[in-house]
């Protein structure tokens, strides 16, 4: 009633430009506000089988909304947005309503949407404070998440409550991306908060952690390798910075990951399943390098763009992340779960498959890299293996043969395009 | 219009996740289990690290395999 009796003094004051009705409507609201979270909040009664608190605190929010529109003020006051307090104390108040009338487990799906329609508003009405609403919502359900949604599953299924909660989540985050997009002259001021960026990242971020709990920790590193692939995807066909940023990014994720837990997290006591593990993460590599064709593309359209720091180089040419970081995992790989008196042969059959592939696209950083761990083999066998007992005789021919095989055949390369090496120093 | 209807769809997928949670009869427990697993997962995964890059001798062997869990459950679900 209180809220109620404020519209209208606003009302009163807005017909008939009474100054002290606007006043006594200010402090009427703020009082209604006050009661609202401090008593209506907590009702728990129903009235006709309808919650009291849903009702009345619905009342009130929807004529918060009403008096930010239609309360007089100043107009210096009202340009810098003043008016908008009581849209803000109506929308914290239909959080705070959704948070105690949902379930636990509804209420960042409920806060999304509250934000979808604010945005969607806020866009339409070309009102930046409402859109600004829309991003606290949305911020506040990818944190819900962590609390209510991401722990939650039903034993034996994979479509369960995690699923159908977070991804519903996950696509209104990117829907309210898209529309943040340099067409659109609405969000400008939204764009230049960073607010565009913010979205997508909480977007990936929150299919990221939905990946995370929902595929076996061994998996993880190859779900995530494919994600790298489709955000690579997504920068080329939407020609965004963004996806690129957050590919290189989650690259380097998927390689921490690999090295942590599915090279070294293993138990060093329990871990005798080497074989699968290669295969798992050799996966999740194959994947990785499989970006390389969409991170020339991307190399190719933007080269020409002049870059003031490493950063500005690396965005530039994101080949090079994306064939350096799976090549050391798979060194790395090999290194570890090799028996030991094979690794010098792994390595050798890897430089020269790197040697090979650089020659085939011209890039000299990765021939260089070939060469080095060709070197490396040769130094590992003349200081480590021929000094090591568990070096075996059969283990020795095949190293000497493998390693012998790929020097020759690089020298044979190197001699062979010499001429078409020199030209591209 | 295109994004009128996308904007729709967005709203359906939002407002049918709402009404399948609402649906959930199950008690949902409230924690920060989930932060809690990704530290504690990232935890043990770095802890483990120097224990792998390393040979140990057989004797300091026996002697770590008492203080090292073998399989440290892990809190994710």
């Amino acid at each position: 009633m209180w809220t109620v009796f404020a519209l209208v003094l606003a009302l009163v004051d807005r017909r008939f430009e009474v100054e002290d009705l606007r006043w006594q409507a200010h402090v009427l609201a703020a009082l209604s506000m006050l009661r609202s979270v401090s008593v209506n909040l907590y009702v728990i009664d129903t009235w006709h089988g309808i919650s009291v608190r849903l009702l009345s605190l619905s009342i009130v929010a929807v004529v918060l909304y009403a008096l930010s529109r239609i309360i007089r003020m100043p107009e210096q006051l009202r340009q810098s947005d003043f008016h908008h307090i009581y849209s803000w104390a109506a929308s914290a108040l239909v959080s705070m309503l959704l948070w105690y009338e949902l379930q636990p487990l509804s209420v960042a799906v409920g806060w999304a949407v509250f934000g979808l329609v604010l945005f969607e508003y806020g866009l339409r009405r070309k009102t930046r404070q409402f859109r600004f609403q829309a991003y606290v919502a949305l911020a506040a359900s990818f944190g819900r998440i962590f609390f209510a949604n991401l722990t939650a599953e039903t034993p034996g299924e994979f479509w369960g409550p995690r699923l159908y909660t977070v991804l519903p989540i996950t696509l209104i985050l990117f829907f309210v991306y898209a529309q943040l997009g340099p067409e659109d002259p609405t969000a400008r001021d939204d764009r230049g908060l960073h607010f565009d960026m913010l979205m997508a990242y909480l977007g990936t971020g929150t299919f990221v952690a939905l990946l995370y709990f929902q595929f076996a920790n061994e998996w993880l590193v190859t779900t995530w390798a494919v994600v790298v692939f489709a955000l690579f995807g997504l920068a080329l066909w939407l020609d965004r910075l963004i996806f690129l940023h957050q590919a290189l990014l989650l690259t380097l994720g998927t390689c921490g990951r690999g090295v942590m837990h599915n090279l070294f997290g293993a138990s060093y006591f329990t871990g005798t399943d080497w074989l699968g593990r290669i295969s798992v993460l050799g996966t999740a590599i194959a994947v990785l390098l499989a970006c390389l064709p969409f991170a020339y593309r991307w190399r190719d359209r933007y080269q020409s763009q002049p870059s003031s720091n490493w950063l500005g180089w690396l965005l530039r040419h994101p080949e090079q992340l994306m064939f350096f970081a799976p090549v050391a995992l798979l060194t790395l790989m090999l290194a570890l779960k090799m028996r030991a008196g094979m690794v010098t042969v792994a390595w050798g059959v890897e430089a020269l498959s790197i040697i090979v592939f650089a020659f085939l696209i011209k890039e000299r950083s990765f021939r260089l890299t070939g060469f080095l761990l060709l070197l490396a083999c040769f130094a590992k066998m003349l200081l480590l293996d021929m000094w090591s007992r568990a070096w075996t005789w059969p283990d020795r021919y095949v190293t000497f043969f493998i390693v012998g095989v790929a020097m020759v055949s690089a020298s044979f390369l190197y001699n062979k395009y010499s001429n078409k090496i020199r030209q591209f120093l | 219009m295109k994004r009128a209807i996308a904007f729709l769809i967005v709203l359906l997928a939002g407002v049918a996740g709402l009404y399948f949670s609402q649906r959930q009869h199950d008690p949902t427990p409230v924690s920060a289990n989930a932060i809690v697993a990704m530290a504690a997962d990232a935890q043990r995964d770095l802890s483990r690290a120097p224990m792998r890059s390393r040979v140990f001798p057989m004797k300091k062997r026996s002697r770590s395999e008492r203080n090292l869990p073998t399989d440290t459950p892990s809190l994710r679900n």
